[in-house]
């Protein structure tokens, strides 16, 4: 009775409390959307304030975010626990997941009742012409064209242990996931990965092929969250336990991908059908429709200016202390491009570690970006002034200080404006990526855009950030119109 | 007391001989030209008074001390120089590039002002080129330019490397004779490279003959012109046609 009483008062307690904030995250593609959104509106109809934290750029990176506590929860796929986080291949029980996720801080909850196992699809008019049906057919058609996406062609449970098994000679291509059925249903690759729970398969008729020799490992979708998620949300999300499953789940998608329904509408639907909730909460407006434009804008350019304003203060000092130095300064320019030659969106990750995920890792990012044109230039810029008018500057008496700031950055100038703009339009093209790693901007429609094969979302965010990068190069000529004399501007080029 | 003295000065380039053993002293108040070929070592002697080089043996004295590597700025601060071509800073206009230093110096405005005002005076250069810009003078006009800019404070001693030497004949003259009204108004110390032997007759008091690196002749001009000391110096001294320079 005692222990009742205790129990009805934290009840109370906990509702009569402001509410607690907890942090939903999601992957890049539109089932991990559509999960993450059931599982926060699950938990804001149980009274937590839900902060989401969508589109995040892969297993990995969700990960990262998980264990450093950026995100709470989000929906993951036994599979790629066993394969992708513990390298743990064949461990298939989930009791023996879930006791090597405690070492890292983690637990997996409760299955939601579907497979989502890859699966290869190949175009179904081919299939029929094929006769295909098996993956143990695929050996006698090596002229088909296969394209994968990068984590299935890297996975050890992708594609390297798939030839293995089917003894397939073809050496597939990668391709962005969100582009793969586009790109197949235009003729232009011929099978490629699938998951075989998505909406898409229907759409672009899309034929399985049997995966006969049980390659695929079970991938159940469940949400996996941090060990000191808050026990009553634990409850609250396990409530989805069993309750969805393929055919359910396929159907879902196909509502969101083919039948265009956002993904709140769908989640919302959803959990009134199972009756999960009580009432249909208002559905909120996805931010990413125009509304959420110069929001998306204003990120950018936070994300862009902040980045070009550190690669500034760290980069024109440096190539200024390090220029008198022939053999440095080549290092220094060798450094900030062996930089520039890591991929985006590895780099991004690379940050995660280091600064979680959201705006800082990003702007992190971007600053190292920026760094070789600003150095770079601003380096040519004060080796390339004339030798004769740095002697002249010598000769006459000024400090190494006034030659620096009267004779040349004023004649470097031209140069280093010209490397700061080359700075700033590569940081709107990259940050465009940051959605990735949760830091918003104008990449976020682009990422969901991906997500849903939806091209008008991706133009939200690619012709805003196009205009960005023109608007900013047209701003620097202004710029350097106003401080450079007309005699000693740079021939554009 | 001698306004510039080398004793057995030596600087070599990766090895070259630059300047060998070289000793010498310029009388205060009076113009010094140094004559020699190409490669002779004129420029390194004028670099090492204006310590852009240090000498690898000996010593470079400049106003009766040691020069001061360490305190170049204000030493420098007293030596105008000026160069072929005048050099002068392209994003600056006239009254900046005379005014410059006297400027970081911690001049007044109407110090700085009138000091230019005379300048510009002196040289017969024209009140309304000040906001020009370099580009748009004529090689004259950027010669004497330079020029102002090098006695701008009014320095005991000038450094001039050939500042004649890429005019056409007639500005040449001009500016020759200028230089030779100032310097009798306001004698001053004067370190003159030139390659040509009449500018050294016309301008200078005492002349240092230069030959690979080495000290081969010095004195009162006309003694020198009377006496050669080898053929080398008999050479330089013969008058030579416009192109063969």
């Amino acid at each position: 009775m005692k222990r009742l009483c205790a129990a009805l008062l934290l009840l109370c307690l906990s509702v009569s409390l402001p509410a607690e904030e907890l942090v939903v995250g999601s992957k890049n593609f539109s089932e991990s959307y559509l999960l993450a959104e059931i599982m926060s509106q699950l938990l804001e109809s149980g009274g937590y304030s839900v902060r989401r934290r969508f589109g995040l750029g892969g297993t990995l990176i969700c990960f990262e975010a998980l264990t450093s506590g950026e995100i709470d929860i989000y929906p993951e796929y036994s599979g790629t626990i066993a394969y992708a986080i513990l390298d743990q291949p064949d461990t298939t029980d989930l009791s023996d997941i879930n006791q090597a996720l405690a070492k890292k801080g983690t637990a997996a909850l409760a299955p939601l009742g579907f497979n989502n196992t890859y699966a290869i699809a190949v175009r179904g008019s081919l299939a029929e012409e094929l006769s295909l049906e098996r993956l143990s057919q695929l050996h006698r058609h090596p002229e088909l064209r296969y394209a994968f996406s990068l984590e299935f062609l890297e996975r050890g449970d992708g594609w390297p242990g798939l030839a293995r098994t089917y003894g397939l000679p073809a050496s597939p291509t990668g391709i962005e996931h969100g582009l793969a059925y586009q790109a197949i249903n235009q003729n232009r690759i011929d099978l490629t990965d699938a998951y075989s729970t998505d909406g898409d398969l229907v759409r672009y008729k899309l034929r399985i092929l049997e995966d006969d020799r049980d390659y695929f490992p079970k991938y159940l979708s469940l949400p996996l969250a941090r060990a000191d998620l808050p026990p009553r949300a634990g409850k609250i999300i396990e409530s989805l336990a069993g309750r969805i499953t393929d055919v359910r789940m396929r159907a879902l998608n196909a509502r969101v991908v083919i039948d265009k329904a956002s993904f709140e509408e769908v989640a919302a639907e959803f959990l009134l059908e199972e009756g999960l909730v009580a009432v249909a909460d208002g559905v909120q407006q996805s931010g990413l429709l125009p509304e959420g434009l110069l929001q998306n804008i204003l990120v950018h350019l936070k994300l862009t200016l902040a980045a070009l304003a550190l690669g500034c203060l760290v980069g024109l000092p440096t190539a200024i202390l390090v220029y008198p130095f022939a053999g440095l300064s080549r290092t220094l320019v060798y450094g900030a491009g062996l930089l520039q030659t890591i991929p985006s969106i590895a780099l991004l990750a690379l940050m995660i570690p280091l600064f979680g995920i959201g705006e800082l890792p990003a702007i992190v990012a971007l600053f190292l970006y920026s760094l070789l044109p600003i150095v770079r230039n601003t380096i040519t810029a004060l080796v390339t002034v004339d030798p004769v008018l740095r002697k002249m500057a010598a000769a006459l008496g000024l400090t190494w200080r006034q030659q620096l700031l009267e004779v040349l950055l004023p004649l470097g100038l031209p140069t280093i404006l010209a490397g700061i703009k080359t700075a700033a339009v590569i940081s709107i093209g990259t940050a465009t990526l940051a959605a990735f790693i949760g830091a918003g901007g104008l990449g976020e429609p682009i990422v969901t855009g991906l997500a849903l094969n939806d091209p008008n979302l991706i133009l939200q965010g690619a012709i805003p950030a196009a205009c960005l990068a023109v608007l900013v190069e047209l701003s620097f000529d202004l710029l350097e119109m106003l401080l450079v004399k007309k005699h000693l501007r740079t021939a554009e080029t | 007391m001698p306004c510039v003295e080398f004793r057995n000065t030596s600087k070599r380039f990766d090895g070259a001989p630059g300047l060998t053993d070289a000793s010498v002293s310029l009388r205060s108040g009076k113009t010094t030209a140094v004559i020699g070929e190409s490669g002779s070592g004129k420029s390194t002697l004028l670099n090492l008074v204006s310590g852009l080089l240090k000498p690898d043996e000996g010593e470079v004295r400049v106003f009766d001390e040691p020069l001061d590597y360490r305190n170049l700025v204000s030493l420098r601060r007293r030596m105008g120089f000026a160069v072929q071509g005048a050099a002068l800073f392209p994003h600056l206009t006239v009254f900046d590039n005379v005014t410059l230093v006297s400027r970081l110096d911690g001049w007044k405005k109407p110090e700085i002002s009138r000091r230019f005002a005379e300048l510009m005076d002196m040289h017969g250069l024209a009140s309304n080129l000040q906001d020009r810009y370099p580009h748009e003078l004529s090689g004259g006009q950027q010669q004497r330019v330079g020029l102002c800019r090098a006695l701008m404070l009014n320095p005991p001693l000038l450094l001039l490397d050939e500042p004649f030497s890429a005019l056409d004949p007639v500005t040449r003259h001009a500016l020759q004779e200028e230089f030779l009204k100032i310097q009798q108004a306001q004698p001053r110390s004067v370190l003159l490279v030139t390659h040509d032997m009449s500018e050294a007759g016309l301008l200078a008091d005492d002349v240092i003959v230069l030959r690979l690196g080495r000290l081969v002749q010095q004195g009162r001009v006309s003694a020198v012109m009377q006496s050669p000391a080898d053929d080398y110096v008999a050479e330089l001294l013969a008058p030579h046609e416009e192109s063969q320079r």
